[in-house]
């Protein structure tokens, strides 16, 4: 992969330098590898929703990047030699050597919040899996926000290096990428060496942008992980193509910007929006008069044909942008709303983005922490913000009088960028007006460095006094320390990571998935190899594996550490019902109640609901019931043992071979009612217990015969059921006798909120199931106490039943 | 977010201050391991179970991360690798937030996660302190409790983890050095 990638900076040079007819050979390399990145994500894209197999259509994607590289290269060599200038080197030099040890110690220390969607995607995108479905929900089918995860499983293709390690590679690249791309975009923007420098420090080490209370981010140095490497790779290398086509409006500027500007969207939508809007209002300004003077008719028309070639390339590549719009067009109702709580619990699970306008407060963003409303003119948030962001006005002005379009540009994505998340209202997703402010305050920090840059080249041409000048870079140089306190302090938390916790940074892969899953040996790379190879797309999978270690491996991330190694999505996750709405929140934390059952009991029954095809077990945290009842199973079989490392077994479900569920004729079951549940006086939350339910039999004659009693929970206080993966029943031998009662014992997970609940019993019947009663229920948080294997005492009653 | 380096660094961090806590006697609170030394690999990751005997009439405190948002204050359970047995609690390299209260007069079992990053034979001590958000109720409270452990060689690398990241940043700063340098020479040179 690491061959692949470097390949893929020499086609990218080449192209740049001979396609994009760029002489400077570090800009070329800068724009050129970041522009190869990504094409090739944006054609692989093109090529699979063409229906392309994924091996053939990576392939394909990285030949055409590759060949349009040698062709630049021809055509450089007509071109006159590539040329390199020593101050820009020597200026990238320091740039990218800061630059480059925060995105390695970062990347050392880990872990990303967002691994566990971003590593099951690539692996399932690796296994051929497209469109993309949520791992966790293979149901449902994803849209947008992927085309990193699917450039990075391009490119792992080749082999070499694992998904971690890939995306250490990636946003190392990526990120020195976008250091000589914002320094070009500065110097090209009119500052000269001095505004390059400032625009490309101001945007690594002196954004300061987010929540002051909660978290602000320094600059992109710091913003190394997740989505971010790509994203801004492709942002600046539109902006500083833009740069380049406003220096020379040449024909293939224009369509190297269209197509990045529009494969933008399936990376990153939000981003894509913004720039796109900004584009088009600058476009719009080209026909002022001031303007209208400086731009050729051609140019404007070239332009307009980039924003078009964007615009098809948007609703070709299929991102969230287009779905919106085609769901607009198509006038699609949205799913029903049935309580707020599970809106959010749906919307989270299926990317469900829902735009109203105006917001209520108007101007107001959103916390990303709990989602309660701060006003975009206030104190407390400005306050939190950057220089560049306070001096925006200031900036703008002065740029819009000099008539600096890249800075008009600059100005106008960071005034959408705060403007839009504070006057539309994006539902679910408002929390996420995170990644607009962090936009925000990028934007406005370059248009401060290009208004530095500006007035710092104002000044050096009027032959003031050396002094004069000294002062000034003096200034410069004050400012620039003062802004980048905040990464100073990040960079010496990582130098003390390294110097007194080094066991904390990570670096090799095997590392890197003991991060998340402690325990994950030889035994588990054999095993995953066996389902790599064996397991098919559209199967799924299902495990044991719980290993905590109070850190970053927990049920979560070990669930991601099988997906991503197996290449197969796991269910057995629920969409949870969330009591308090608000801020950022993941759309998956836990099993589901089936799984929660199936584990405890072993009962493949609940297979049919899980709908798994493979069980990947860690024998050694298999309940002892649940060892027996899948030994003794016809439908289960071993299908692979680990010979090395830990004991793993991999079984394989028959789901054809799975008992179908009986089922009591409806007229029999209308006479069954049920008449108590009695629950055990613990009930730790999201813990398996058997309850006793107690049903009646109200006709003459005795009810007889198997069926499958299962029950459903409502939370009353989220006003909506739970998600049916957390209904779990077991089939039972009724023998209920006329006018008499009949008890079970039936499995019953312990809901992961507390509150009061209506529990719903029913019973499978044909035609229909038939409801046999309700009761309500109340479940308390049980006071933990911090027990012994077998020692303390639980503490006391916490569920009662109230009719 | 990554809580546990914050966690680390709480325990680093959080200077005592002067505040005036009331601070248990050091034998209120022991520690024992709760199972087998497991193998120690250079890193490798593996769980120590240590059994807190709490002596005390009071809780030992506990809790989840909201009740450390909310400032109350919570015991940490903590360990170190010393090549002698420690007489005091030392800097933590692995941090554990006891997740709920150990009774008084009652003990609680916790599992740490162990990396070493030294071969060799070495001692592995645990301790147990007391902080909260604002470092005022920071105490130690054990003694602390070591056993020696083995820890087997990984690769050559693996042996050098720290002196590889020692060059890691070195490298770094001898290039952003070199690049300055050069940068004022080639700004003078062009005048």
């Amino acid at each position: 992969m690491i061959l692949a990638v470097a390949l893929l900076a020499i086609a990218g040079y080449g192209a740049a330098r001979g396609i994009l007819r760029s002489r400077d050979a570090l800009a070329a390399a800068a724009l050129g590898t970041a522009s190869a990145w990504a094409l090739f994500i944006v054609v692989l894209n093109l090529l699979l929703r063409a229906h392309a197999a994924f091996l053939p259509a990576a392939f394909i994607a990285y030949g055409t990047v590759v060949g349009l590289g040698a062709w630049g290269w021809r055509r450089a060599r007509n071109g006159g030699p590539a040329v390199v200038d020593r101050v820009d080197l020597a200026l990238l030099g320091i740039l990218g050597s800061a630059v480059s040890a925060l995105v390695l110690l970062y990347q050392f220390i880990g872990p990303d919040s967002d691994n566990f969607i971003h590593y099951p995607l690539v692996a399932l995108f690796m296994r051929g899996q497209f469109p993309h479905v949520n791992p966790y929900f293979p149901d449902i089918p994803l849209y947008g926000h992927y085309g990193r995860d699917l450039g990075l499983a391009g490119l792992l293709t080749f082999g070499g290096a694992g998904i971690g390690t890939g995306m250490m590679v990636e946003a190392w690249v990526l990120h020195l990428a976008t250091v000589g791309n914002a320094y070009y975009l500065g110097k090209r923007a009119g500052g000269g060496c001095v505004g390059g420098f400032v625009v490309a420090y101001l945007a690594f080490f002196a954004v300061n942008s987010g929540f002051a209370d909660w978290v602000v981010r320094s600059g992109l140095a710091e913003v190394s992980g997740n989505n971010n490497p790509v994203v801004y790779a492709f942002f600046f290398a539109v902006l500083v193509l833009f740069s380049a086509f406003l220096l020379a409006p040449r024909l293939e500027t224009a369509a190297a910007m269209g197509v990045l500007l529009g494969g933008l969207d399936m990376v990153y939508e939000t981003h894509f929006d913004i720039l796109f809007a900004s584009l088009c209002i600058v476009w719009l300004s080209m026909f002022l008069p001031k303007m209208r003077d400086r731009m050729r008719p051609r140019a404007r028309s070239m332009m307009m044909a980039s924003l078009g070639l964007a615009f098809v390339v948007m609703l070709a590549s299929g991102g969230l942008t287009s779905r919106m719009l085609f769901q607009r067009l198509r006038h699609s109702p949205g799913a029903a709303v049935s309580s707020m709580a599970a809106d959010w619990a749906r919307a989270g699970a299926q990317q469900d983005v829902r735009i109203g306008f105006p917001k209520h407060p108007f101007l107001t963003l959103t916390h990303a922490n709990d989602g309660r409303g701060v006003r975009l003119f206030s104190a407390s948030f400005l306050s939190g913000q950057g220089i560049g962001l306070s001096l925006l006005p200031l900036a703008a002005i002065f740029l819009v009088y000099r008539g600096n379009v890249i800075g008009l540009l600059t100005a106008m994505v960071a005034i959408l960028s705060l403007g839009i998340p504070a006057s539309f209202d994006f539902g679910r997703f408002n929390g996420e007006n995170f990644r607009f402010i962090f936009l925000g305050g990028l934007c406005a920090a370059l248009t401060l460095g290009i208004a530095i840059g500006e007035a710092f080249g104002w000044i050096a041409r009027r032959r003031l006094s050396v002094w004069v000048r000294g002062a000034t870079l003096a200034a410069i140089g004050a400012l620039c320390a003062w802004q980048a306190s905040r990464a100073w302090t990040i960079y010496q938390h990582a130098a003390l990571m390294c110097r007194s916790f080094p066991h904390v940074l990570r670096i090799t892969e095997g590392e890197r998935l003991q991060q998340f899953c402690m325990t994950w040996g030889r035994g588990d790379e054999e095993a995953a190899r066996f389902l790599r190879e064996h397991g098919r797309r559209g199967e799924r999978l299902l495990t044991n594996y719980v290993v905590e270690d109070h850190v970053s491996s927990n049920l979560l991330n070990n669930a991601m550490v099988v997906m991503s190694q197996a290449r197969l999505p796991m269910g057995g996750f629920n969409q949870r019902l969330q009591h308090d709405t608000g801020g950022i929140q993941g759309s998956v934390s836990g099993w589901s109640g089936q799984a929660i059952a199936f584990w405890a009991t072993g009962d493949v029954d609940l297979l049919q609901d899980l709908r798994a095809d493979w069980l990947y077990v860690v024998p050694r945290l298999l309940a002892p019931a649940a060892s027996l009842a899948l030994q003794n199973s016809p439908a289960v079989s071993q299908a692979f043992r680990s010979e090395r490392g830990e004991d793993r077994l991999v079984l394989r479900v028959d789901r054809a071979g799975l008992p179908a569920r009986p089922k009591l004729s409806a007229d029999t079951a209308s006479s069954l009612s049920l008449v108590r549940v009695t629950l055990p006086d613990s009930l730790p939350l999201e813990t398996f217990q058997l309850v006793e339910v107690s049903l009646g039999n109200s006709g003459r004659a005795a009810v007889g015969g198997k069926a499958y009693l299962y029950y459903r929970l409502f939370d009353l206080r989220a006003g909506s059921s739970l998600d049916e993966s957390d209904s779990v029943g077991a089939i039972e031998e009724l023998a209920v006798p006329a006018f008499g009662e009949q008890s079970f014992r039936i499995p019953f997970v312990v809901p992961y909120n507390e509150g009061e609940y209506d529990l719903q019993l029913s019973l499978t019947a044909d035609p229909r199931d038939v409801v046999l009663g309700k009761t309500r229920i109340h479940v308390a948080r049980t006071l933990p106490t911090l027990a012994p294997r077998a020692g303390l005492a639980p503490a006391a009653p916490s569920a009662r039943i109230s009719r | 977010m990554m809580p546990y380096r914050a966690l680390l660094l709480i325990v680093v961090g959080v200077a005592p201050a002067g505040a005036v806590i009331a601070v248990p006697p050091l034998d209120s609170v022991r520690l024992h391991l709760a199972g087998p030394v497991p193998y120690f690999r250079v890193l490798g990751d593996s769980l120590v179970r240590i059994r807190i005997e709490n002596r005390q009439t009071g809780p030992l405190e506990g809790g989840s991360t909201a009740d450390w948002d909310h400032g109350l204050p919570l015991a940490f359970a903590g360990a170190w690798f010393a090549d002698a047995p420690a007489s005091v609690v030392a800097q933590f390299e692995a941090t554990v937030r006891l997740p709920a209260p150990v009774p008084g007069g009652a003990d609680g079992e916790i599992d740490l996660p162990i990396r070493p990053v030294r071969p060799g034979r070495r001692w592995l001590c645990f301790g147990v302190v007391r902080s909260s958000r604002d470092g005022a109720a920071y105490a130690t409270l054990t003694e602390p409790f070591c056993v020696p452990v083995q820890i087997a060689s990984g690769s050559f690398l693996e042996n050098r983890r720290p002196e590889l990241l020692t060059a890691v940043v070195i490298t770094h700063w001898i290039a952003l050095v070199a690049s300055a340098a050069a940068a004022v020479w080639c700004l003078r040179t062009r005048g």
